[in-house]
């Protein structure tokens, strides 16, 4: 017969909420499209679409931004993060 | 090109066009050319021992000096030129091989005297990325810009290639607008 063993040290867990934590998206990358003579504006807005997922009006207006500035930046750095497309 | 078609539904989902002999010579002769080219650039680097030993290509870290290639494969980021190199570095063997990969869906397609094309959605995805490099290539070569007018003075030397340049518009904007409707 062996001795029950000594109880183990126990430690309450106490959590502590971090004020400072970033709960900011993650947007590793940015897309820039430059204004271009030779890709097609029907072109530009499908790529946006199938690639990053944006439904054609968004797209279309992206697509017609970088047209008006020379270019633009996708996806705005205080929009939501770009969601990949399902399939 | 009369113009894409969709056909089937679902799974058989296909855009359909009818290319005559001519077009699909003009067609398989450029997006050779192209992929001649993208060869030619992959050349340049020979794999090291190191690439053999783990499968990772690197490519070369400056711009091609061809305008052409140039613009097939720009630079990586316009206000840092070593991180450009750095990334080009990285970056530019998977771009080749996607397009290479883009350019034989094109070849594997298009039958050799021209008649019925039916692509799935994949597929016409490789088509538009070979014709927009088709028309990159081309566009660069013609130096083509937003003032450029629908036709050259027949005089000009650029005038045949300028009318194949905008019949490859008509033919990737009208599989644009087909495979979007798909989306």
């Amino acid at each position: 017969m062996t001795a029950a063993p000594p109880p183990l040290p126990t430690v309450d867990p106490v959590i502590v909420p971090s004020p400072t934590e970033d709960v900011t998206g993650d947007v590793p990358w940015q897309a820039i499209v430059w204004n271009d003579p030779v890709n097609l504006m029907s072109y530009v807005t499908y790529v946006l679409q199938k690639l990053f997922g944006y439904p054609e009006p968004q797209a279309t207006a992206l697509r017609r931004r970088s047209r008006a500035m020379s270019r633009s930046c996708t996806p705005p750095a205080s929009g939501p993060p770009c969601r990949r497309p399902d399939a | 090109v009369n113009g894409w078609k969709r056909a089937g539904r679902g799974g058989r989902r296909r855009l359909v066009a009818t290319l005559d002999a001519q077009e699909a010579a003009v067609l398989r002769g450029l997006v050779d050319e192209v992929r001649r080219m993208l060869d030619a650039r992959s050349a340049e680097q020979p794999r090291d021992e190191l690439a053999e030993i783990t499968g990772l290509d690197t490519g070369p870290s400056t711009r091609p000096d061809d305008p052409v290639l140039a613009r097939l494969l720009p630079d990586f980021a316009t206000d840092d030129a070593d991180l450009s190199g750095a990334l080009r570095s990285l970056h530019e063997p998977e771009l080749i091989a996607a397009k290479e990969a883009a350019a034989a869906v094109v070849l594997e397609t298009l039958p050799g005297a021209g008649g019925r094309i039916e692509l799935t959605p994949d597929q016409a995805d490789a088509w538009l990325a070979a014709l927009n490099d088709v028309r990159l290539a081309l566009g660069t070569a013609l130096d083509v810009n937003e003032d450029m007018p629908d036709e050259l003075p027949p005089d000009d030397p650029r005038a045949g290639h300028l009318g194949v340049y905008h019949w490859l518009t008509y033919v990737q904007d009208g599989l644009v607008q087909s495979r979007m409707a798909l989306l």
